[in-house]
């Protein structure tokens, strides 16, 4: 355990003492010292594109730009905020029945679908940012849980319209839509209780002697296959191990048994009435977890691409259909999707008020030291997939300037990846296909050098 | 080694190396289309698995990603990261809390520690679906004596159960053969077998009998095999869990969930879809176990069954006084309008939109569940776009007429449509009539393209005609049968032989969708398996 490491932690003596421990953070913050918190990184999907005329900003590129009637919730984030124009998701073409799965692979990994045969899945061919960067000990550093996945809504037709991580070719990662089992994953399975220390060890003891049993067949039955299967059981003892240390772990710097009661009191059955409190409870999890330093790296969909949620419950008035319906040409489309854009970025603003309020150990706040990348896979219902919308926000660790609009005419997404990546110190020299890369993005984190209001650069390297 | 014993061996050697260069030996592509791998068991098996093994416990909901509930092909793609290793884990802690809490769990008298073990390893190799080995006992025997001391049997039981319910080799599948084979193309071990059929068929573990044919390794032997798949077949779960993947393969339980216009549709309550859900459910029954799994029945009777609810709806006389208003009785479809399952109401409803009936729909339903017919994909949205002013002002029919005339829509619509077009006499609810909703008689005329035949139908009835007749339905339903059977499809490249012979089977058997199970659980490709990357 490094000490870096330790400054989350409470010690490991478990029970009250802990979490009496973890409820005064501040206390903790005096032995840190700036500057050397971790970088966390939180991908957010929001499917079914936006609503064009609604969203975009008038003025900018630069600093002098007016929030949309749909970015509006986040004004007093302005600061915290660089609104991203111009990117293009160069998604394998034609594909009309399968543009949303097929945009977001592209955009998640750089590459393109494919299946093994006529009648078989597509599937992703290259590996997800999320995923790059949770492989990069220089980035992952030794938090427990590699990455998270979550989503506040699991319902689809298409399984890839739900992915946003990949581990590797063919290998989806979907996401956990059920609260408690993400909460379980993250705090484990003890954390909420009030057990003696006596009786934890005995708990521990015994479910130690599962992991055993269960790493002893997973460790017989990979040694018994090769190839994709091998991988398969390969990831299983990884996650494996992952429980393992939750089970050792002690969380101190939150208190557990508020994200446990959190965590139970929303009902996933019922995915649109609860679909704000699903979200957050997801979301709130992140923010633990990057907070006590267990995951620095989430992904976290609202709904699938074509997202299935009706808001005719949440919102008054709008239409009593399913959101991807409505996109592709509801009664009042353009009123109700803007009315539903807005709804989604008040709960973002809302959870991004809550990273900005909470101190990190480096003295800074959260959402200083974090990247939220906010995307969708098309820009509109019509399925065009130029200029899709993106928001970043954060301080990346004093990387990234906020309260900036920068226009980037005809560029792929993959090229923000890239720049990304670069920002948070990976040395990829390309993301994706090469012929879906040109580059990084002048302006976006070296603020000093380039214009900001640079036009497209040519589409070569 | 005698001359002659070492002579006889070379020619033999020569032979095996001349017929593999002749072509004589077929290759491993068509010997074992399907590779050596394991498989994750669905969450309905888990479920299934659970409850044979430990009676009537609680199973808490999955939710696999690539199995929902119903899914008639389980999307096996999903490798047992964190997240679905915590679901799993959720789900065993529960179902030994509720072993722990109750003192008969285990079904041994207290203290007799012989019972105890014999049945924890009865248990657990039942789960597994092979004997333990001695490591493996030994394990869980003393995970048991931990769990003892800190609560009793039922403790030492539950934390077992919780061990054998995250295990892998529960989880997955095992189709690798044994461990010490080193040929290109591996037989399953009996266990492995006995697991297969059982998933098949039962949906679940061996039951007994197959568990003792594994155990004495006779399942190995084809006829025991042969004499197994047919003693299963008779029992009442299989058929139960045949009528079920029948019921997914065609999405019939869609006319539960499928959204309707209210406003529009105010007889479509829940009741009324039960209803609709019910009638399929026993005519699929029917036809399966009753009418020898006849396909040309399922597509072309008008023999069917109604409650007083759904007789109503079809304009039929209902069950006569006196039978509860819910009984489902045998009908009678009027033969000048339905014909067999595409005709009830149960699909027509489903293959609809919210406002109305669907051409498109249901032509692309008859397309991809009976025509086997490439995906067509959809038109780019600004095409649509571009048109919608005009026909959206077009009814149903216009509408298909429209795109039956314009050059760039007919390129696809002129396959898509014509089935969908000769259901038009059944409105969105699957009510049949004379005259469409803009005061026209109903046309349902269609031009259909089946392979490279031309199929001039009018109406249902002719339309369920050229279905049943069709050799290519018969090949394209085999074929879907044996994809959700191996979860993997065969096609001209991968297993063209053993997918030739069980079109050839099913012409045999005169069309019988039970006897596609048959063949398939006894052929050699259910119990070969090919090692070392695609063949």
């Amino acid at each position: 355990m490094t000490l870096g490491r330790r400054r989350f932690l409470a010690g490991l003596g478990g029970g009250a003492g802990a979490l009496a421990l973890g409820s005064s953070p501040l206390a903790r913050l005096a032995y840190s010292e700036p500057g050397d918190a971790p970088v966390r990184l939180l991908i957010i999907h929001k499917g079914t594109g936006t609503q064009p005329e609604s969203y975009d900003c008038a003025g900018g590129p630069g600093r002098g730009f007016t929030l949309s009637p749909i970015l509006e919730p986040f004004a007093d984030l302005r600061e915290h905020m660089v609104i991203v124009e111009g990117l293009d998701v160069r998604k394998k073409l034609n594909t009309p029945s399968e543009d949303h799965g097929n945009a977001m692979a592209t955009f998640m990994t750089g590459g393109v679908t494919e299946r093994a045969d006529a009648s078989s899945l597509p599937l992703a061919t290259r590996t997800s940012i999320d995923q790059i960067l949770a492989t990069d000990p220089g980035f992952a550093g030794d938090a427990p849980i590699g990455s998270l996945q979550l989503a506040a809504d699991a319902r689809t037709g298409q399984l890839f319209t739900r992915i946003l991580s990949w581990a590797g070719p063919g290998a989806p990662m979907p996401a956990e839509s059920q609260p408690f089992a993400a909460y379980t994953r993250v705090f484990g399975s003890l954390a909420g209780g009030a057990l003696g220390p006596d009786q934890l060890e005995r708990v521990r003891r015994r479910k130690q002697s599962v992991l055993d049993f269960t790493r002893a067949g997973a460790q017989r039955l990979a040694g018994r296959l090769d190839g994709a299967g091998r991988e398969r059981l390969d990831r299983h003892l990884t996650a494996i191990r992952e429980v393992e240390q939750v089970l050792h772990r002690t969380v101190g710097c939150v208190d557990a048994a508020g994200f446990e009661r959190q965590a139970r009191a929303v009902d996933p059955s019922q995915p649109d009435a609860q679909h704000a409190q699903l979200g957050r409870a997801h979301l709130d999890l992140v923010r633990a977890a990057f907070q006590c330093d267990l995951s620095r790296i989430a992904t976290f969909g609202w709904t699938a691409g074509p997202s299935l949620v009706n808001f005719s419950q949440l919102i008054p008035g709008v239409e009593n259909v399913d959101f991807h319906a409505l996109s592709h040409g509801g009664v009042n489309k353009v009123v109700d999707e803007m009315l539903v854009h807005r709804w989604y970025n008040e709960q973002m603003a809302a959870f991004l008020r809550t990273l900005r309020d909470t101190p990190d150990v480096d003295g800074r706040t959260l959402l200083d030291n974090t990247l939220v990348v906010v995307w969708s896979e098309m820009r509109s219902g019509q399925h065009s997939f130029e200029n899709v919308p993106i928001q970043l926000f954060g301080g990346a660790g004093g990387r990234l300037e906020g309260g900036r609009l920068l226009r980037f005419g005809g560029r792929p997404t993959n090229d923000l990846w890239l720049t990304i990546a670069n920002a948070l110190g990976h040395p990829m020299s390309c993301f994706g296909d090469r012929e879906r890369c040109t580059g990084t993005l002048p302006g976006l984190f070296d603020t000093r050098g380039a214009a900001l209001d640079e036009p497209s650069r040519p589409a070569r390297r | 080694m005698a001359l002659g014993r070492l002579l006889g061996f070379l020619v033999g050697a020569v032979a095996t190396i001349g017929a593999a260069c002749d072509g004589g030996e077929p290759p491993i592509a068509d010997q074992a289309p399907v590779p050596a791998r394991v498989r994750l068991i669905t969450d309905a098996q888990y479920g299934n698995v659970v409850r044979d093994l430990l009676g009537d416990v609680t199973v808490p909901p999955l939710r696999t990603p690539g199995t929902a509930a119903h899914q008639f092909i389980h999307e096996d793609v999903i490798a047992v990261d964190a997240p679905l290793l915590v679901q799993y884990r959720i789900a065993a802690e529960v179902i030994a809390a509720e072993l722990a809490a109750d003192a008969a769990a285990l079904g041994c008298p207290a203290s007799d520690g012989a019972c105890a073990r014999a049945r924890v390893e009865e248990v657990a190799g039942r789960a597994f679906r092979r004997p333990l080995d001695g490591a493996e006992a030994a394990a869980l025997w003393s995970m048991f004596e931990l769990g003892r001391a800190d609560g009793g049997e039922a403790a030492g039981f539950a934390l077992v159960i919780e061990a054998v319910l995250q295990a892998p080799d529960f989880l997955y599948r095992s189709e690798l053969g044994p461990a010490t084979a080193t040929t290109e193309v591996v037989e399953l071990s009996p266990h492995e077998l006995a697991a297969e059929l059982s998933f098949l068929l039962l949906d679940s573990i061996p039951d007994p009998a197959l568990w003792a044919a594994a155990g004495d390794g006779s399942l190995a032997d084809p006829d025991v095999l042969a004499a197994q798949v047919d003693r299963l077949l008779a029992l009442p779960r299989v058929q139960d869990h045949l009528v079920a993947v029948a019921l997914d393969w065609l999405e019939v339980w869609q006319v539960l969930e499928t959204g309707k216009d209210p406003l529009l549709f105010p007889d479509l309550d829940p009741g009324l879809r039960v209803s609709m859900f019910g009638e399929t459910e026993r005519f699929v029954r029917d036809v399966l176990w009753r009418r020898r799994g006849s396909l040309r029945d399922l597509l072309g009777s008008r023999a069917s069954f109604a409650d007083a609810r759904l007789a109503a709806h079809y304009g039929l006389p209902g069950p006569s006084a006196g039978a509860a208003a819910d009984a489902f009785v045998p009908i009678d479809h009027d033969p000048q309008q339905r014909a067999g399952i595409l005709t009830h109401a149960s699909l027509l409803t489903s293959l609809a939109t919210a406002r109305q009936e669907s051409i498109i729909r249901r032509g692309i339903f008859i397309h991809r569940h009976l025509l086997c017919t490439p995906e067509l994909g959809r038109p780019p949205f600004d095409a649509i776009a571009g048109v919608a002013p005009l026909t959206s002002q077009l009814s149903e029919s216009q509408f298909a007429h429209y795109r039956a005339a314009h050059l760039y829509c007919r390129g696809c619509h002129r396959v898509i449509d014509p089935p969908g077009r000769a259901l038009h006499h059944f409105d969105g609810l699957g009510r049949w009539r004379a005259i469409d909703p803009i005061d026209q008689l109903v046309e349902a005329t269609a031009r259909l393209l089946i392979g490279d035949d031309v199929h001039d139908v009018d109406g249902a009835v002719e339309l369920a005609a050229a279905l049943a007749d069709s050799e290519q339905v018969a090949r394209c339903v085999v074929d879907q049968l044996a994809h959700h059977a191996f979860g993997q499809a065969f096609t001209d490249q991968i297993g063209a032989a053993t997918r030739r012979g069980y079109h050839g089977r099913f012409e045999d058997s005169d069309r019988d969708l039970v006897d596609v199970f048959r063949t398939i659980a006894t052929s050699p490709a259910f119990r070969k398996r090919h090692r070392g990357g695609a063949p």
